[in-house]
């Protein structure tokens, strides 16, 4: 099983994701502006999500061609290609929202609002309790290790080709066997501590509900994956048995989302208009909400404005950097 | 099952979105739907809820607690205090409460409300707030 095999499947769902956008947004939002409902079939609207199409279409034919041209020879071409959809498709989204802008439907933001002062604590829901068991697994993949220590290779490959044949080697430490296990834990800690401040951060709504129980679901996939990747290591197996579930749940997710962004009563949308810039970036220093949720339809995003959200965005990218550093320092 | 205590604020009004709250919030308190050594949401998160900023809020509380409604503590969020010996109105703030009553109900004769009804609704709105 080929690590590049895996990195060109997942470059093919950001690819198919990136495509289905325009067709997640909720119907009163196009490409982060505010729209009315039969404006998606105007010829504005069509244009528009030509504009993004085109962008999104051109980042993925060059990556394919930038793959096909170098060929197996550099590989880590196709690594660098391979951000070219997701930046494509970010263009072609701010492209798409700066021309829509001047189409765009007056606020519907409520002048009225109301709050419940005799609600309960804002606690986590029960379901917060499924973020654990995905950390099992890491710890499984790891006892796994240790009790098969002695039929583990004295040399275990660290780097395999587009062929799927190991091209780089390490010998047998623990900090090589256990190293993976410690960073994928690192990495669904930071995913599950961005859930609880998320959650803590946003305004009361079923959409907040939707986007923890969402993040704890990722964090299923990601155990289990990067997890049997752990094992894969030291002792290959079929790893398509694991990478089987990927498809369905990628699916599932985007289901999931377009059934929510298509929701006939959605809550009331407090951010101004004129507080969305560049395509989903919100900055809004009046609203201390530190997270609202995204324009684009899925996920919520960081309050720029708000200094909190600044602290937490860099501590996220910190955290990220710091596991990242650490898998390179672990593989010198 | 206790009355829900909640409040709504117009951000289009021409009375500022503290003055609301603090109206707001002071008829819960009076009419008892707040009841001492209840916890109130905290500035950030009812300013979250609300859409308004924390200045908003916190002024809100602060002008509760210098009423005696609120007990105000760093961490610890604000708590509804029992005010069963209401302090009695200085003179000269019945005068300032007869001048704006007299406001409003000049305003609402204005718009043609009969006095029988303004009076009426006086007497149910006190009866209400347990006065």
């Amino acid at each position: 099983m080929s690590l590049n095999l895996i990195f060109a499947i997942s470059l093919f769902f950001i690819s198919a994701l990136t495509l289905v956008l325009p067709a997640l947004s909720p119907a009163r939002f196009l490409f982060g502006v505010r729209v009315s409902q039969p404006f998606r079939r105007t010829e504005p609207g069509r244009r528009a999500r030509r504009l993004y199409y085109s962008h999104d279409l051109t980042g993925i034919l060059l990556t394919i061609g930038i793959a096909a041209a170098v060929g197996t020879t550099h590989i880590w071409l196709w690594y660098l290609a391979g951000i070219l959809p997701p930046v494509f498709a970010a263009i072609g989204y701010n492209r798409a929202s700066r021309h829509l802008r001047p189409f765009a439907a007056p606020s519907d933001a409520p002048a009225v609002r109301e709050a419940d002062l005799s609600l309960e604590p804002d606690r986590l829901p029960r379901f917060t309790l499924l973020g654990f068991p995905p950390f099992l697994l890491p710890v499984a993949g790891a006892l796994w290790v240790r009790a098969h220590w002695n039929e583990i290779p004295a040399h275990i490959p660290i780097h395999y080709g587009i062929d799927g044949q190991p091209n780089g080697w390490t010998t047998r430490t623990p900090l090589h066997l256990y190293g993976w296990f410690i960073f994928i834990t690192g990495m669904l800690l930071l995913l599950f501590a961005m859930s609880v401040v998320g959650y803590h951060g946003a305004r009361r709504s079923p959409a907040r509900r939707t986007m923890l129980a969402m993040m704890i679901s990722i964090m299923y996939p990601m155990s289990l994956i990067f997890g049997g990747v752990g094992v894969w290591v030291a002792h290959h197996f079929n790893m398509w048995i694991v990478l089987a579930i990927l498809p369905p749940f990628v699916a599932g997710m985007v289901w999931w989302n377009h059934v929510r962004a298509r929701d006939p009563q959605p809550s009331a949308d407090a951010t101004p208009d004129e507080c969305w810039s560049t395509g989903d970036v919100y900055n809004n220093p009046d609203d201390p909400a530190l997270f609202v949720p995204k324009r684009l339809g899925y996920g919520y995003t960081i309050n720029f404005g708000n200094p909190a959200g600044k602290w937490v965005c860099a501590g996220f990218l910190s955290g990220i950097g710091l596991m990242i550093a650490f898998l390179f320092w672990m593989r010198r | 099952m206790p009355a829900p205590a909640r409040i709504r604020i117009d951000l289009n009004s021409p009375v500022p979105a503290y003055r609301q709250i603090v109206d707001a919030v002071r008829v819960l308190l009076v009419e008892g739907t707040l009841a001492p050594g209840v916890a109130l949401p905290s500035v950030r998160r009812l300013a979250m809820e609300l859409g308004v900023h924390f200045n908003t809020v916190g002024e809100a509380y602060r002008v509760l607690a210098e009423e005696g409604w609120l007990d105000l503590h760093h961490g610890r969020g604000a708590i509804v205090l029992d005010r069963a010996q209401r302090p009695s109105a200085p003179p000269e703030r019945l005068q300032e409460f007869r001048d704006r009553l007299r406001g409003l109900i000049a305003q609402m004769r204005a718009e043609g409300i009969p006095a029988a009804r303004i009076a009426a609704e006086l007497k149910n709105l006190t009866e209400a707030l347990k006065l």
